[in-house]
């Protein structure tokens, strides 16, 4: 068939539609359906209920290779352009996303494996590629962008003279910076939700998290830096954290910052994925 | 919190679509059987099985936006990714004289050959049963299409069939055995849409 000729009709179209689902067609026949699906919702629907039906009879029911799961594991990498989360989230209703899917609980160890011999169909984590996953959540997160900060983190120094009068005078200083850590963009919690750093050049930031809702006191806020592609823990907050304060150094780029819910005393690494969070646009 | 063997396979797809990597196992765990087995079947042969797979897993992980729960479950989304894949790589032109040859042995053995793929493959007694209550000239155009890699036009030419024929009845079959597994007690997602 050549570009010059009409293109079929609709019911043309729809006796395709069953050798469509089952890859049956010739080239052409199906760059003209997929430019008809593009339009006609009640064709994309029988495709969709066409291929129900063909899964059904794929359905093999056997058990998945760990081996080559370890084969995908080693080839993922971090989605480097448009964050996949905002274009899914385009046609999600957030009201339909459980919080807990963006909390997850996960095991704390390493490439995810399956071992099979100690307990079937369970997962081991390897801590390398799930800092990485999570440091690419932080890479492509929204919020308020940031330039050149410039500073490395190291601990957490809690400073316990006055930080509220300190902090307010930071937060007050023109030369400081202020950094709008919010919810993900489609998180169902509360959307009023936010916190504000503020780092300067002294090598103290300051955290205001009056707005983050109180957990219970077998848990904690746990401030994170991205660093080089690496989670770094700036401090453990405590259940209802108000304003608290962090030290830093500075000459390392941090490209975002994040705070998750963590249980008590905080962890060294984190498994769960940020209650509020910023990307830092570099200079 | 929540227990990823637990999650929906929707909120397992939003967890990816998150960069979380676990998700991705868990559904892996739970379909990468179904979709290696079929993309083995087609191809017959792992090694490209293999590879297919990966890329099946790979799409997901970075394009987690192309499923929509709307449109069917992600085992349906996944095993028609499985099959375009594996159906691309058998209609490439290094596959060419290995499909001609396959071609020929099939039209000697028109249908029964595939028949038996597909015991193999369907596990629920539902569906075997679905599939034997469809006419032959409705059932053998579906699974030699499906599991054969073969265009309509070919099946025609395999069954001496006219084409318009066998594009109308794959559609028909298909809307059949639906029918046929609701009947059953299996009701494909998406079927109340």
């Amino acid at each position: 068939m050549s570009g010059t000729m009409p293109e079929p009709t609709h019911d043309e179209i729809e006796e395709l539609l069953g050798a469509y689902a089952l890859d049956a067609l010739e080239p052409e026949e199906t760059a003209q359906v997929e430019r008809h699906l593009r339009e006609c919702i009640r064709c994309v629907i029988e495709v969709g209920q066409h291929h129900e039906v063909t899964g059904l009879l794929a359905n093999s029911g056997g058990d998945a290779s760990a081996e080559l799961w370890h084969k995908i594991a080693q080839r993922l990498d971090a989605p480097s352009e448009v964050p996949s989360w905002d274009r899914l989230a385009a046609r999600l209703d957030p009201a339909n996303v459980p919080e807990a899917v963006l909390q997850l609980e996960l095991p704390p160890a390493a490439v995810i494996q399956l071992d099979q011999t100690r307990r079937r169909h369970r997962w081991m984590v390897r801590t390398a590629s799930l800092v990485a996953a999570a440091a690419a959540v932080l890479a492509v997160v929204l919020g308020v962008q940031v330039n050149h900060l410039n500073h490395q983190v190291n601990a957490l120094s809690s400073t316990r003279q006055s930080v509220s009068a300190v902090a307010q005078a930071a937060l007050e200083n023109p030369t400081t910076q202020r950094i709008q850590l919010t919810p993900p963009a489609t998180s169902p919690g509360p959307k009023g939700t936010s916190v504000t750093l503020v780092v300067g050049q002294t090598g103290t930031g300051y955290v205001f998290a009056s707005n983050l809702a109180p957990l219970p006191s077998s848990q904690t806020y746990q401030l994170w830096g991205a660093i080089n592609g690496q989670l770094v823990s700036l401090g453990v907050l405590g259940p209802d954290p108000g304003v608290r304060a962090f030290t830093y150094d500075t000459g390392t780029k941090v490209q975002a910052f994040a705070i998750t819910a963590e249980r008590g005393g905080g962890v060294v690494q984190t498994n769960h994925l940020p209650v509020v969070e910023a990307a830092v646009k570099q200079a | 919190m929540i227990d990823l063997e637990l999650a929906s396979d929707a909120n397992l797809v939003v967890a990816v679509a998150r960069c979380h990597q676990p998700a991705l196992a868990e559904a892996y765990r739970r379909h990468g059987g179904a979709v290696h087995a079929l993309s083995r079947r087609i191809l017959r042969s792992d090694p490209p099985a293999e590879e297919i797979t990966q890329e099946v897993f790979l799409d997901l992980w970075r394009s987690p936006e192309k499923f929509d729960a709307q449109r069917g479950t992600l085992r349906s989304f996944l095993l028609a990714r499985t099959h375009g894949k594996s159906i691309d790589f058998i209609r490439s032109e290094t596959a060419r004289r290995r499909r001609e040859d396959r071609t020929t042995r099939e039209t000697a053995t028109a249908g029964y050959d595939v028949e038996h793929q597909v015991w193999d493959l369907a596990v629920a007694e539902q569906v075997k049963e679905a599939l034997t209550a469809l006419p032959d000239e409705l059932r053998q155009p579906i699974l030699l299409a499906y599991f054969g890699g073969h265009t309509y036009q070919e099946v025609a030419k395999m069954l001496g069939a006219p084409e318009g024929t066998v594009k109308s009845r794959i559609r028909v079959g298909l809307g059949r055995l639906r029918v046929n597994l609701a009947a059953r007690g299996v009701e494909p997602a998406g079927a109340e849409r």
